[in-house]
C-alpha cells in the first residue's frame, strides 16, 4: 500500500505579475 | 547575458544581427558575455536614449569597478583573455561602449520597439488582469509559476534559479524567446519573454461571470455609494449612513455586496469603524470581463468546450465510473484521488496502456507514466502500482513489467 506517513514539506509561493519593462527587454534584445 | 548560453532570439533579431559588420558582431558578443552583467540600469523605467546619456556621463571609475566587477566571475575563457585587456584604459573602453551601443539603437531598435511599444503595454495590462488576477495565482508555488511562464518544462538551469525567489516579474519581449535571469537581486526573478498566445488562454467566460458583477451594480442605493466614494475618497460607514439617511442595516447589506463583488474595500482603522474606498481594480475587471464575454475569440473557446464535452463524454462511456472526475478528455489522468477505490480504479486504468511480456527502462515507464498521468508526483503512482503487485521491478529498479 502506498505510504500516506510522508507529509511534503511545504512550497513556498511566489508572487507573479507582468510589468513593462522596455529597458530591461531592449537591452537584453541587443545582447546577441 | 552569459558566456556560454546564447540568448534564444525571434528572427527579427537574427536578421538584424546579420546587418552587422564582422566587427560590430565581434565586439557586441564580447560586450555583453564578458560585461553584460555591468550594463544592467538599477532604474529601467528611463527611455533607451536617456540610459545611454547616463551611461555616457558615468563618471570613469565606478564604471569601471563595475565592469572588472563582472569579469571577474568569468572563468578564464578566450572572451576573458580578449576583454580584460581592455580594462586597461578605462576612458577608451567606456567611449567605445556607448558608442557602440548607440549605433545599434538607433541604427536597428529604435524604431523596432517603437513599433512594439502600443502592443506590449497592452498585453501586459491583459495577463495581469485576465490571468495573474485569478485567486490560484495569489499564492503559488514557484516551479508552478516558472513553468507557465516559460511555456515548457523548466531546465535544471532555469530551476536552481528559483532558490530563494518570492517575486517573479514577467516582461515582455518582442524578440527573446524565453529567459530568466536574477539579475543579481535578493527574491526576485526575471522572465523575458515573447507572447505566447497560450498563456492567455482560459476556459470561456460564463454568463454567471459577469451576471454577479453586474447585479451588484444594478442599485440605486449602491450606484449613490460608489458615486458618494469616488467624490469623498475614503469614509467611514457612519458617514455614508447619514449621506445616503437610511437604516445602518441597510447601508451596511449594500455594502456588503460591493464589497463581495470587488467594486469596494473595506478596512478597519485603529477604532472600531470600518472604512470603504472605491476599488478601480474591480472596476476594470467588469469591463474587461465584459469586453471578454462579448469577444469572438470567447464564442471560439466556448464552442472548443462543447467540443470537449463531446470528448469527455466519449471517454466516460468506455472508462469505470470511478475515474470520471479524474479524466480530461484526452483519457488522461488528472490528479491523485485519495480514495483507495479510486487509487484502485486508477492504477488498473493505467496498467492496461502497458504491453504484457514488455519490460520496460525506469525512463520508459516514467515517460509512459507521464503520458497518461499529469500530476506531477508520477512517482507516487509507480510506487503504489509496485506496492499492490500490479507492476514488478528488478530489486535494483531498473527494469519493470506488468505482471500477468
Amino acid at each position: 500500500m502506498p505510504d500516506f506517513t510522508l507529509t511534503p514539506p511545504p512550497i513556498p509561493t511566489v508572487q507573479v505579475r507582468a510589468e513593462l519593462e522596455p529597458l530591461r527587454a531592449q537591452l537584453l534584445s541587443l545582447g546577441p | 547575458m552569459s558566456a556560454d548560453e546564447p540568448l534564444a532570439v525571434d528572427g527579427w533579431l537574427t536578421q538584424a544581427a546579420a546587418q552587422l559588420t564582422p566587427e560590430q558582431h565581434h565586439f557586441n558578443r564580447l560586450l555583453f558575455a564578458a560585461f553584460g552583467t555591468a550594463l544592467l540600469p538599477e532604474a529601467t523605467t528611463i527611455a533607451f536614449a536617456t540610459y545611454l546619456d547616463e551611461l555616457a556621463a558615468q563618471p570613469v571609475e565606478p564604471f569601471h569597478n563595475r565592469l572588472t566587477q563582472a569579469i571577474a566571475s568569468l572563468a578564464p575563457t578566450p572572451i576573458w583573455a580578449e576583454a580584460a585587456p581592455l580594462l586597461s584604459d578605462p576612458q577608451a573602453l567606456q567611449q567605445q561602449i556607448v558608442d557602440h551601443l548607440r549605433t545599434l539603437w538607433n541604427g536597428l531598435l529604435a524604431g523596432e520597439w517603437q513599433r512594439h511599444t502600443y502592443t506590449l503595454t497592452g498585453m501586459t495590462h491583459t495577463i495581469n488582469e485576465l490571468v495573474f488576477s485569478q485567486p490560484r495565482w495569489q499564492a503559488l508555488n514557484p516551479f508552478a509559476a516558472l513553468r507557465f511562464l516559460l511555456q515548457t518544462e523548466p531546465t535544471d538551469e532555469q530551476l536552481a534559479q528559483l532558490a530563494g525567489v518570492r517575486r517573479i516579474v514577467l516582461v515582455w519581449s518582442p524578440h527573446l524567446l524565453a529567459y530568466c535571469n536574477r539579475f543579481g537581486s535578493g527574491d526576485t526573478l526575471w522572465v523575458v519573454r515573447k507572447f505566447d498566445p497560450q498563456m492567455m488562454r482560459r476556459d470561456p467566460l460564463s454568463r454567471a461571470e459577469v451576471l454577479g458583477p453586474i447585479s451588484a451594480l444594478a442599485d440605486e442605493t449602491r450606484l449613490r455609494i460608489l458615486e458618494w466614494l469616488t467624490e469623498q475618497g475614503e469614509q467611514r460607514a457612519q458617514e455614508l449612513i447619514a449621506q445616503l439617511e437610511s437604516s445602518q442595516g441597510n447601508v451596511s447589506r449594500h455594502l456588503k455586496q460591493l464589497v463581495g463583488a470587488g467594486f469596494v474595500r473595506e478596512r478597519r482603522a485603529g477604532d472600531a469603524n470600518k472604512r470603504y474606498e472605491l476599488n478601480e481594480a474591480g472596476l476594470r475587471r467588469l469591463f474587461f470581463l465584459l469586453r471578454q464575454l462579448l469577444s469572438n475569440q470567447n464564442a471560439q473557446s466556448v464552442s472548443q468546450q462543447r467540443q470537449t464535452e463531446r470528448e469527455l463524454h466519449q471517454v466516460r462511456a468506455t472508462t469505470s465510473p470511478l475515474l470520471h472526475g479524474l479524466l480530461d478528455a484526452r483519457g488522461r489522468i488528472t490528479r491523485w484521488s485519495s480514495k483507495l477505490k479510486d487509487q484502485q480504479a486508477m492504477m488498473e486504468y493505467v496498467l492496461d496502456k502497458f504491453a504484457v511480456e514488455r519490460s520496460y527502462s525506469e525512463k520508459e515507464i516514467n515517460e509512459l507514466l507521464r503520458q497518461w498521468y499529469l500530476d506531477d508526483d508520477f512517482v507516487l503512482l509507480r510506487r503504489s502500482m509496485v506496492d499492490a503487485g500490479l507492476l514488478k521491478r528488478t530489486k535494483d529498479g531498473a527494469r519493470y513489467w506488468r505482471e500477468g
